[in-house]
């Protein structure tokens, strides 16, 4: 073998390790803190980055993401490692191409099913639980946002089961859960997930959901009625103003193909005001 | 004792014997043949899952056929009677074809339903080209040595891994088909076709090198004749070791991420030490002596401390963090080097039949073995609701693979062909 072969080969053989490196290190940093006080929250199940014509595509994702350009975004049904996704880490995947800090909580097992929150400002605590279920596993997280050095979020993320009876049981845990951070903390509340229940907005008392609302402040009774129609929700309290609530419908304007849409669900929107 | 330790293997010998034909073009096919059948594997295993969700668990019959394509893994089965009816090297160089242009039709990203039937016609025809070309290479008559034709394959599969861990690295652990290059906001769906424009010269390339290299591989083999082994059919079952391989990387340790999650470490790291160990593993194949590798109490003991990693990386890995991180990544080099020696085995081992039927068949079993785990480790893991008495399993499940693995590459190197004991 001529030796100029021999440097190319070699060289070659050590661009996998060389990108791995350079890869270390690349990524743009998030950013730190901010002075506004409007933020854009977002609660989108991402149905394992499978579409609604079945195909995995993470790019689509980001771009059905970034029409909204949200600041805080709770992710459900997200995988790591697993062949659903062949073998992605979705949260680390849309936190590098979003440029944000990200936090993930699996369900099942170490890699599946999990919840995720995606912030543009440092997540300075985070948590993750099960909630009790009947069948498939679910969790809900517990963060804590730095938006600057006056303002910092509770923020909650999860995504409850599909039966009436699995939903009673997490949405009383969750209530459990939640009630110590509203007693010990001051700081603006913001939850939100794929509920799986539409609510009867008229008469919320009679919804699964209600013991939440008593926290929550019914959030979402302020926001436009047929917004309201959905399983995906984000309900806050401590806020000033509600600037906007909308779900997410028309991923690519003048486009309208079943391959605009990054997963099964749209995502939730509300734009929010703190003091 | 140098030389016994070291590998006489070199690469411009290998090339000199092979004149005028270039080395590069053969490992180059072989390479993306190879890379080929991971992304259709991986392609294939999304699809069968989704599957699986809809027709299974939603009751969805439009998603029925899905499950029917299961039978891809078993035509293997079929090589032999196939090499019998058409020329075995024509029949190896429609498989090479077949792969390319499923392939690059693939990049045009089909529906749901096509993209899975075309992944699984990739596994089901790199089985045919694997078997028909080890086959072949194994059986002409020219002067390489059949330990330098070993290497020279498992070199050219563990590069195509190499390969796919750069494009997943560059990708921030993603295909590069869905890579974001952030620049044409308003066209982002163009982006998805990124892979199609590497893909058109791929396959070309491949087309013309088989051209130019396969067409040489003439039918006629050696004319030493060798003596039949009289190993029974059921011993070909050491061979789930091939499988077990492609479980445990496929499943998981093909992914620095989720090995991160596993021990709470970082992605990056574990990138980095993955792809270490896999180099690690070719530097081993090339430059160390089989003979060494394959030293009963050798691999006897690499596989025990790779059980022994494996059971500290499952159930102490966030304990043990970084040093789980650090073990499994040496488990990872005793996993390729098992491969390798299993390869090994596979080509120096006729089991009553001829070599094509013992190829094709260790390669089928392999994959049956492979879907059977896949199954087993999904009803323990993310559909452990589906049946309780799984739930909490998946790390035995990985583990019993890792078992299996050793259990068959020590089996496979007991076995010696009769041709290796008269030469002892």
């Amino acid at each position: 073998m001529r030796n100029n072969h021999r440097i190319i080969l070699i060289f070659l053989f050590f661009i996998p390790l060389i990108f791995s490196i350079i890869m270390f290190g690349v990524s743009e940093t998030p950013v730190e803190s901010s002075t506004k006080n409007e933020f854009t929250f977002m609660t989108y199940n991402i149905h394992f980055g499978q579409g609604e014509d079945n195909l995995l595509n993470f790019e689509r994702l980001a771009q059905n993401i970034l029409v909204a350009e949200p600041d805080i975004i709770g992710l459900q049904e997200v995988e790591n490692g697993r062949m659903t996704t062949q073998g992605v880490d979705m949260t680390f995947w849309l936190a590098k191409r979003l440029n944000m800090y990200y936090y993930y909580y699996p369900a099942e097992s170490e890699h599946s099913f999990g919840c995720a929150l995606l912030s543009k400002y440092p997540i300075i605590f985070k948590m993750g639980e099960q909630i009790p279920s009947i069948s498939m596993r679910r969790v809900y997280i517990h963060c804590v946002v730095e938006v600057n050095n006056s303002l910092e979020l509770d923020v909650f993320v999860t995504h409850l089961g599909t039966s009436g009876e699995n939903r009673t049981r997490q949405v009383n845990f969750l209530v459990e859960k939640i009630e110590p951070v509203f007693t010990s903390s001051t700081k603006p509340k913001i939850l939100m997930g794929d509920f799986n229940l539409r609510v009867n907005w008229t008469h919320p008392e009679e919804s699964t959901i209600y013991p939440i609302h008593s926290y929550f402040n019914n959030t979402g009774i302020a926001v436009p009625v047929d917004q309201r129609a959905r399983i995906d929700h984000i309900y806050a309290s401590g806020y000033q103003e509600i600037v906007n609530y909308y779900v997410l419908r028309d991923m690519l304007p003048e486009v309208d193909i079943p391959a605009e849409f990054g997963s099964d669900h749209v995502p939730t929107v509300a734009t929010l005001t703190f003091p | 004792m140098s030389n016994k330790t070291k590998s006489d293997f070199s690469f411009s010998e290998i090339e000199n014997k092979l004149k005028p034909k270039p080395l590069f073009t053969l490992i180059f096919v072989i390479v993306l043949m190879t890379l080929f059948f991971i992304q259709g594997l991986k392609a294939y295993l999304t699809g069968l899952y989704m599957g699986m969700y809809y027709a299974v668990f939603s009751g969805q019959p439009e998603y029925y056929p899905i499950l029917l394509t299961l039978i891809f893994f078993f035509l293997p089965v079929l090589t032999n009677t196939i090499g019998k009816k058409i020329e075995k090297s024509r029949f190896m160089i429609f498989s090479i074809y077949v792969i390319t242009i499923i392939r690059l039709l693939m990049a045009f990203h089909l529906p749901f339903i096509w993209e899975v039937i075309c992944s699984g016609v990739i596994i089901t025809f790199y089985s045919f080209f694997m078997s028909t070309f080890l086959t072949l290479w194994v059986e002409e008559a020219d002067d390489i040595e059949l330990n330098h034709k070993v290497i020279i394959i498992a070199f050219s599969i563990f590069c195509a891994f190499l390969i796919d861990y750069l494009i997943r690295t560059i990708g921030f652990s993603q295909d590069i088909s869905l890579l974001p290059p952030g620049l044409i906001a308003d066209y982002w769906y163009i982006t998805q076709y990124i892979w199609l424009f590497i893909q058109i010269p791929l396959s070309l390339f491949c087309i013309y090198f088989t051209r130019l290299h396969f067409l040489r591989f003439s039918t006629k083999p050696k004319e030493e004749i060798e003596k039949k082994d009289n190993f029974r059919t059921l011993y070909s079952l050491i061979f789930i070791g091939l499988g077990m391989f492609l479980f445990l990387l496929i499943n998981l340790f093909l992914y620095p991420n989720a090995i991160a999650q596993y021990t709470a470490t970082s992605y990056s790291f574990n990138n980095i030490l993955n792809i270490v160990a896999l180099m690690i593993a070719i530097c081993i194949i090339l430059f160390v002596n089989v003979d060494l590798i394959s030293n009963i109490k050798i691999i006897g003991i690499l596989n025990g401390f790779m059980i022994l990693f494996l059971c500290l990386f499952l159930f102490l890995g966030k304990i043990l963090a970084y040093i789980a991180s650090i073990l499994i990544s040496i488990s990872l080099v005793i996993m390729y080097l098992n491969f390798y020696l299993l390869l090994f085995r596979l080509l120096k081992i006729n089991f009553k039949w001829e070599k094509l039927k013992t190829i094709s068949n260790s390669i089928t079993i392999g994959l049956a073995f492979l879907v059977l785990f896949i199954f087993l480790h999904a009803f323990a893991d993310e559909w452990a609701y589906t049946f309780k008495f799984l739930k909490d399993l998946g790390p035995f499940i990985l583990l019993l693979a890792g078992i299996i693995f050793s259990i068959s590459t020590w089996f496979s190197i007991i076995f010696k062909s009769k041709k290796e004991e008269v030469i002892r």
